[in-house]
């Protein structure tokens, strides 16, 4: 009995840290294919309709549907879309995703944390 | 003499309720045992957790710098070539080092990984037939660390794209 509650504090909280580890891993990857596919699309169509390619993050489509809440407890206020230098040879397009939201839930960690910002950049180049 | 008896006594293994003589004395002598196997066991467990760590985290700044130099790559086979030769011209170089760097042309605040500098990124271009053909930007004399080893990284990772802009030679 007393084997079992020092060696299982130790491995539940191993074990609750590997799922934490894993949830965290997943949901930045899936969050980065998002952004990805996101800024793909905005640069082969219009880099310049941020509601569009916001929508694709939010969505998967170039509209928001009727009613739909965005996955991962995304808001569209933690997308941000720019299009910096235009004109030049620099001008690109930057899809950033910031302060989604993290849960975590091991011991003296548990809560909601705010995830490191995800950002992907298209160059588009003068000519566009 | 305890050892011959150990071997002896087989039936303690087994668990058999009727030992009698020198078996009956051993059962009594397993007190040490539990915290011995936990030393050996916790420590090979504790290794392979650290190996485990190590991998994982190694792999995970190894790909980060995969995709900040293919970032690089790509923008450089795609801004024009201002350099009449396969030296690039500063501009053209530190852009690039830049793109790698902080994801954008223009110096940024925090790089790719720490202790990182435009010295570790080196970008070559290739000529064929007189003109740019391709651009290949890699890592050089970036230690990555971790906890068993540090790794060296001379010319990896490496990512090589066509040059497809526009030869403007100053």
């Amino acid at each position: 009995m007393v084997e079992l509650s020092l060696i299982g504090s130790l491995f539940f909280v191993l074990v609750i840290g590997l799922m934490d580890v894993g949830q965290t891993l997943f949901l930045q990857q899936a969050l980065l294919e998002r952004v990805r596919s996101a800024a793909r699309w905005g640069a082969a169509t219009d880099p310049t309709n941020s509601a569009g390619i916001q929508s694709m993050v939010l969505y998967l489509q170039p509209t928001a549907p009727e009613g739909g809440v965005p996955s991962f407890g995304l808001t569209s206020t933690m997308v941000s879309v720019s299009t910096p230098d235009a004109g030049t040879d620099n001008y690109r397009l930057v899809v950033q995703v910031s302060g989604y939201p993290v849960k975590l839930l091991s011991p003296y960690l548990a809560g909601s944390y705010k995830g490191a910002p995800i950002s992907v950049t298209v160059p588009l180049g003068q000519y566009y | 003499m305890r050892r011959l008896m150990i071997t002896r006594c087989t039936g303690l293994l087994l668990g058999a309720d009727r030992l009698r003589g020198p078996c009956r004395r051993l059962r009594a002598q397993r007190k040490g045992s539990a915290l011995v196997e936990f030393a050996v066991g916790s420590g090979v467990l504790l290794a392979a957790f650290a190996g485990t760590f190590e991998l994982g985290y190694t792999l995970n700044q190894y790909n980060r710098l995969l995709t900040a130099v293919a970032q690089g790559a790509r923008y450089a086979s795609l801004i024009p070539y201002d350099s009449p030769t396969n030296t690039p011209s500063a501009a053209f170089l530190t852009a690039v080092q830049n793109v790698v760097l902080y994801g954008a042309p223009a110096a940024g605040a925090t790089a790719v990984l720490s202790d990182i500098t435009a010295s570790n990124v080196r970008l070559t271009v290739t000529f064929s037939n007189g003109v740019p053909s391709s651009v290949t930007v890699s890592i050089t004399g970036y230690t990555l660390y971790a906890l068993f080893g540090n790794h060296l990284l001379t010319g990896k990772p490496q990512v090589t794209y066509p040059y497809q802009g526009v030869w403007a030679p100053a």
